[in-house]
């Protein structure tokens, strides 16, 4: 680990702190800490302790002093010597990045602890308990056990990959219990891919306990991993209907300052659902106990238009197709922007040579129009190719400027990051 | 008469897909986007927008790109699968517009695997 540059890919992304857990060792915690003060980035010291049954539970801890307590018995636990050839060296760094060692046990093995001495362990430290990722296949405490043990007295479980919150909290925590979204950060580049939002004076470990159990006035407030803009779930919609079979995808954005409306339709000629399919499709606890090909992305589209003061009806007919159809009021402060039509057009025509996509966008009292077969004659080939993919791109870029001139300047359609959440 | 389900359309398709390439006789490799839900909303249209990109500025036309939807290893996404004319598909996991660079460079072009973003077999059990 180097203790400096995490710190700073943490502090660039806009984090005001972060819990640092290692594999069963918490011997970089310290140079983390002392790396964060100096640049005003909170870290909360922590470990990530790996039960008998290999589910991940992370200890959050008071401080270091208490970290490098917990760590010497969790190691004395934790049988077996690492294989610096097999899973590289462990190396302990402070906070000016010189190495003062190596770990030297096999950080990535088990403890011998069941899940509850863990928890058992953690408290007795001082510390907070949370199920590591627990929406993953594998180490978490689900994917591991089957099901959470009602008995364990966990303070918070953790999702850590794309899995909507809203879905995760009727899922995981039906229970009530705190749910913390991580990035399970393995590398810099992965620090605030996942964030959580927390009410609280300042990013402490006695802040986040008190946030965590909801008292004086301190709350965790969500947290998540956003599809990034409309357009994004335009794209997913769309490459739905494919995978489902669908020849032939319309896609129509219709923006009207007048009535303040934003309507997304994504009409399709694939198999159709039966009224039943759509109702799961629209609840994300029901359809994503099987998979979460089907439905996932209808239910997050749902959530951003009802964020923005809108809704989803899907109309579908077995054997002839289906329409998704999606509002959202345009200047509604939740409404996410629409974001990059371009790239969002180019990957899914080239992705798709064999689906006829038409797209329409009219903004402004203007329109354009793109046919995905009529551009293929034009350019005598594949989209996919260095000229149709020239073509594509003038295409929808004079499009869209055509609709940008008539409008006024619109700062969400520059595509700027959105607030996550 | 028996009805069509979506499997049977997937088959279809996906023979339709692979007969398409193998008929194209002169690809190179074809690589194959995961999106699904998972894949674009950890970044699959960027990592796919480089990909385009580097075909348009290089000019390479013998190069097949296909989509498909969630392997199962959600977390392990935005995801790509990389198969050279005659050998076997390779998963790239965790990708960026560089890393998709790099691929493309090294391996859709180059020929030789770039170790460091493959899926090794066992590993999608780390973490």
């Amino acid at each position: 680990m180097h203790p400096s540059a995490v710190a700073s890919a943490a502090r660039d992304r806009g984090l005001d702190g972060i819990a640092v857990c290692d594999h069963n060792a918490a011997g970089n915690v310290g140079a983390l800490m002392r790396a964060g003060r100096r640049l005003g980035l909170g870290v909360v010291a922590g470990m990530e302790i790996t039960s008998a049954e290999e589910a991940h539970v992370q200890a959050l801890l008071p401080d270091e002093a208490a970290a490098l307590a917990l760590e010497g018995r969790v190691q004395a636990a934790l049988p077996g010597r690492n294989d610096p050839e097999a899973f590289g060296l462990q190396v302990l760094a402070d906070e000016n990045e010189l190495v003062l060692g190596y770990d030297e046990h096999f950080l990535a093995g088990a403890t011998v602890w069941s899940v509850e001495q863990v928890v058992a362990e953690i408290h007795a430290a001082g510390g907070l308990a949370v199920a590591a990722h627990v929406d993953r296949e594998t180490f978490g405490l689900i994917g591991q056990l089957g099901a959470i043990p009602e008995r364990l007295a966990l303070d918070a479980l953790e999702v850590a990959s794309h899995t909507p919150l809203a879905w995760a909290r009727r899922t995981f925590a039906s229970g009530g219990q705190a749910l913390l979204c991580s990035s399970d950060a393995h590398q810099p580049q992965d620090i605030a891919r996942g964030v959580s939002f927390l009410r609280m004076e300042g990013p402490s470990f006695a802040e986040l306990r008190a946030a965590l159990a909801g008292r004086d006035g301190r709350a965790l407030l969500g947290g998540g991993w956003p599809m990034e803009d409309l357009a994004l779930h335009v794209l997913d919609i769309a490459q739905n209907a494919v995978e489902a079979g669908a020849r032939s995808v319309e896609i129509d954005l219709r923006e009207d300052s007048a009535t303040d409306a934003l309507v997304i339709e994504v009409g399709d000629d694939g198999p159709g659902m039966s009224p039943d399919m759509v109702d799961q499709a629209l609840d994300p606890f029901f359809t994503t106990r099987t998979t979460r090909k089907v439905g996932l992305g209808l239910s997050l589209l749902a959530q951003a238009a009802r964020a923005a003061g809108g809704d989803v009806t899907v109309e579908s007919r077995e054997g002839r197709g289906t329409t998704v159809r999606a509002t959202f009021g345009h200047r509604h402060v939740d409404r996410q922007p629409l974001g990059d039509v371009e790239s969002t057009l180019m990957v899914l025509l080239a992705a798709n040579p064999g689906v006829a996509v038409s797209f329409r966008h009219q903004a402004h009292g203007r329109e354009w129009r793109l046919d995905s077969r009529r551009l293929e004659e034009e350019v005598g080939g594949p989209l996919a190719s260095p000229q149709g993919l020239a073509a594509l791109r003038a295409v929808v870029r004079a499009g869209e400027q055509w609709l940008a001139e008539a409008g006024p300047i619109d700062a969400r359609r520059a595509g700027g990051r959105p607030c996550r959440g | 008469m028996p009805r069509v389900t979506i499997d049977d359309l997937k088959k279809i398709r996906d023979a339709g897909s692979r007969t398409a390439a193998l008929r194209a006789g002169e690809a190179r490799a074809r690589v194959t986007v995961h999106l699904g839900t998972c894949g674009i909303a950890a970044g699959a249209r960027t990592v796919m927008s480089a990909l385009l990109a580097e075909i348009e500025a290089q000019g390479v036309t013998d190069v097949l790109i296909a989509s498909t939807g969630c392997a199962g290893l959600c977390s392990r996404e935005p995801m790509i699968t990389v198969e050279l004319r005659g050998q076997a598909p390779v998963k790239y996991v965790q990708l960026d517009p560089d890393k998709m660079r790099r691929i493309f460079k090294e391996h859709v072009l180059g020929g030789s695997l770039v170790q460091e973003y493959a899926l090794a077999s066992g590993s999608e059990t780390t973490g």
